[in-house]
């Protein structure tokens, strides 16, 4: 049985640098650092915008960290340790977990900045 | 014992039985077969046997099949047989390859298929029907067919049943045989999934991310996604193997372009998994408006189910149903393209323009455009392939999917 258990992570478009940082310590394969910036919201769906989105399979021992400042630091320092990256920046960790919204949908209130219609 | 009295071959033969019989081979030469000659040997002292290539057209039908018992009754057929299905009608619903010696028997209910000693077919539930054409599909060569109105023991059919035959199994492999640019990727298959980019951690259940998915093609055209967020899930549900695209960012990528120019097919089974959109299921580059692309749409009208040329699109005639999978299809040609969808033509519309990037290959979104699509498997390749391969892979992906075609 799968460990993988899926959440929605947005952030908002200023703390999006520091998201990303620890996404690249976070993410177990290589790409983390580019998570957060395709999907991006609005309050009216319309650019610029104020949040990002990812949406993401997670390892479900990993779902209690992601708000609390000292566990994620902790977790993160070992995932740099293990993955031979960079420690995480206290600051970004702080930044964070007081900003991400943590849940399995696309927060009320924001709405995607998509094409109304497929691109021609 | 009664034989088969009259077969008629279409436009290639009319052979009467059992009377000697004169016919027109399939150059336009009359024959004449002594009694004792193979029944369908149109050249004399070769015995080659009736040759049918279904990519020719060429067809043998058979008009009537004289005291035909709807109750019990088996065939002897002497053949060689390429991906055909015998006694097309008669409800075998299977093409074999092999050669020699096939029986075909039915009664009470059930028919069977002999070869090599043993039943290698058997149709549960059987109603017994004449069939309309010697064979069907793929090649064929015929030796001699006869069809007997009375029951046959299994052992009998077993005895008499020599000849070395399994039923055909298509491919998509069989697009590439040539070596043709292209790439074929199947969820169903764990060996080709992995959860990472780089292919070092399988996925072996429901729920794991793919990070890569190999192309079996053999054009080494692997899909890839190295940032887990924007990775597809696996998903199963025991029977059915799907990957899950989620409409947000998820996409899978190439390395090179997987096709490699202006002709090429599409097919692919997938659901729209989301109620407000589907989106691209396949796209040949990043660009929003030059990549060629299938798409799974529900959200614009037009609905498109490809784009073939810039500006250019073929539309779908209903929606896509949430959750339903679907076969889709697109052939583009140097004159024109069009697209099927479960089997059924969409459109068709000139393509007299050849701007179209062919960067890498995408599955479930490019630039901005993301597909919230579940993708239970397809084949690009780079040319408009025939109709009979393109039902082929309408079969194969909608067997993959659930999938009742048209």
């Amino acid at each position: 049985m799968s460990h993988w258990t899926h959440v929605t992570l947005t952030i908002p478009a200023e703390h999006v640098d520091a998201a990303n940082r620890l996404a690249r310590i976070f993410d177990f394969d290589t790409g983390g650092a580019d998570t957060f910036g395709v999907c991006a919201l609005s309050p009216t769906g319309e650019t610029p915008a104020t949040h990002y989105m990812a949406n993401t399979q997670i390892k479900a021992e990993y779902l209690p960290v992601l708000s609390d400042p000292e566990q994620a630091l902790a977790a993160l320092t070992a995932l740099a340790d293990e993955y031979e990256r960079e420690p995480p920046i206290e600051a970004d960790v702080q930044a964070w977990c007081d900003n991400v919204v943590v849940g399995t949908e696309q927060p009320e209130g924001l709405v995607r900045i998509v094409p109304e219609v497929p691109a021609e | 014992m009664q034989n088969l009295k009259t077969v008629d071959f279409g436009v290639a033969f009319t052979l009467t039985r059992p009377a000697p019989a004169d016919y027109e081979d399939k150059d336009g030469n009359t024959q004449t077969a002594a009694a004792n000659e193979p029944r369908f040997n149109y050249s004399n002292g070769v015995a080659q046997g009736l040759m049918l290539d279904a990519s020719l057209s060429e067809t043998a039908a058979i008009d009537d099949v004289p005291l035909f018992n709807a109750s019990a009754g088996h065939w002897i057929i002497d053949a060689t047989f390429d991906d055909s299905e015998p006694l097309k009608g008669m409800g075998l619903d299977e093409r074999f390859d092999g050669s020699g010696k096939m029986v075909v028997s039915y009664s009470g209910g059930t028919a069977k298929v002999w070869a090599g000693g043993q039943a290698i077919h058997t149709v549960t539930s059987y109603t017994p029907a004449e069939p309309t054409h010697i064979c069907e599909g793929g090649m064929a060569t015929i030796g001699s067919l006869v069809y007997k109105p009375s029951a046959i023991s299994d052992a009998d059919a077993a005895a008499l049943a020599t000849g070395d035959f399994e039923i055909y199994e298509w491919t998509p492999a069989e697009l590439f045989e040539a070596s043709q640019d292209g790439a074929w990727y199947d969820p169903s298959d764990l060996t080709t999934l992995f959860q990472d980019a780089a292919g070092t951690t399988p996925v072996t259940g429901d729920g794991d991310p793919v990070g890569l998915m190999l192309d079996k093609s053999g054009n080494d055209n692997h899909a890839a996604q190295s940032t887990t967020a924007a990775k597809p899930v696996y998903r199963t549900n025991g029977t059915l193997h799907w990957v899950e695209f989620d409409g947000v960012d998820d996409a899978l990528t190439t390395n090179a372009a997987a096709i490699s120019g202006l002709a090429y097919s599409m097919i692919a089974a997938a659901a729209n998994n989301f109620a407000e959109n589907g989106g691209p299921v396949f796209a040949t580059s990043n660009k929003d408006t030059t990549s060629a692309a299938l798409y799974l749409d529900s959200r614009s009208s037009p609905i498109r189910v490809a784009r073939v040329g810039v500006g250019k699109f073929i539309d779908r005639l209903t929606e896509a149903t949430v959750n339903q999978a679907e076969v889709l299809s697109v052939s583009r040609g140097a004159e024109t393209a069009s697209a099927w969808v479960n089997g059924v033509l969409q459109g068709t519309t000139p393509t007299n323009d050849s701007s179209l990037t062919f960067d890498d290959f995408r599955l479930g979104g490019y630039g901005i455009v993301s597909g919230s699509v579940d993708f239970y498997g397809g084949v690009a390749v780079s040319e408009v392939i025939t109709d009979e391969a393109r039902n082929n892979a309408q079969k194969y992906f909608a067997d993959k999917s659930g999938v009742t075609l048209s």
